[in-house]
């Protein structure tokens, strides 16, 4: 701390007067009694309310759902087999052409 | 107004009345318009339901604002942070190039509105060069510049006096 900063700090102040302190506890006083309802807390509490509300609903929907609903059975395991019908089958069953053995040729000799 | 605001300005009052009450004279230069100041910031903030966290930054704004709003009010300038009516305490040694308070209010005042306000809030008011930023809205560098070139004048002022 330089010197001038020591000299302030060291310097007497002016204090403020006892008039000031007994309007101010007056203020005070007369602030503690009234307490007006403010416009805010008001709209808080309205807003408080309205979730409250809403919560109950919500929580009243959920519990009749859930006595309302039957319990589901037990899964079981179920094995579709899907197979085609009619041409369909006809043409996935035989085989293409070309897997087929080629056909057998007899060749006879004749004189006549 | 919840009665919770009411104790906590209550309380914030009676432990720093001190301190709104130099800062308020060093902005009005008047007594009365400061104690007033301080009064109107009261009042405002009694009507409020929330306080802010950080009450103290705001407090002293609310009373600086107030100040302000009386200062362009009324012109009647001259009074002193200093409590000049009472003589030095006796036992008390003082330097023979003390200046008199008297005279380090003269230099106060010849100082800048932001200056003499910075000096005053870090010095009587024990606010940080942070809070002060904060309170005054302005940069942090702006404030440590504000504080050392009053110091530098005030030290300017002393040398001068000595010579």
């Amino acid at each position: 701390m330089n010197y001038s900063e020591e000299q302030l700090r060291n310097a007497r102040l002016a204090s403020p007067s006892e008039a000031l302190d007994r309007r101010m506890q007056e203020t005070f006083a007369r602030a503690a009694r009234t307490q007006p309802s403010p416009r805010r807390a008001i709209a808080w509490r309205w807003i408080a309310a309205y979730v409250a509300t809403g919560i109950a609903a919500v929580l009243t929907v959920v519990a009749t759902h859930q006595r309302t609903v039957p319990a589901r059975p037990a899964a079981t395991q179920v094995l579709y087999t899907i197979e085609p019908q009619g041409p369909m089958r006809q043409l996935l069953l035989d085989s293409p052409a070309g897997n087929r053995p080629p056909p057998r040729f007899l060749v006879s000799e004749s004189t006549q | 107004m919840s009665s919770s605001v009411n104790e906590t300005l209550r309380g914030f009052y009676v432990e720093n009345r001190q301190q709104l009450y130099t800062y308020a004279v060093s902005i009005t230069h008047h007594r009365e318009a400061a104690e007033d100041a301080i009064h109107k910031a009261f009042q405002q903030l009694l009507r409020r339901d929330l306080l802010p966290t950080d009450l103290r930054p705001y407090l002293f704004r609310c009373v600086r604002n107030a100040a302000l709003d009386g200062l362009r009010r009324a012109k009647v300038r001259g009074d002193s942070i200093f409590d000049e009516s009472v003589e030095p305490d006796s036992h008390a040694v003082r330097a023979p190039e003390a200046p008199s308070l008297a005279e380090l209010n003269q230099w106060l005042e010849m100082l800048s509105e932001d200056e003499r306000e910075t000096i005053v809030l870090k010095i009587y008011d024990a606010f940080s060069f942070q809070e002060i930023a904060g309170l005054r809205r302005v940069p942090l560098s702006t404030t440590t510049s504000w504080y050392r070139r009053g110091l530098a004048k005030l030290r300017t002022m002393v040398a001068q006096e000595n010579l």
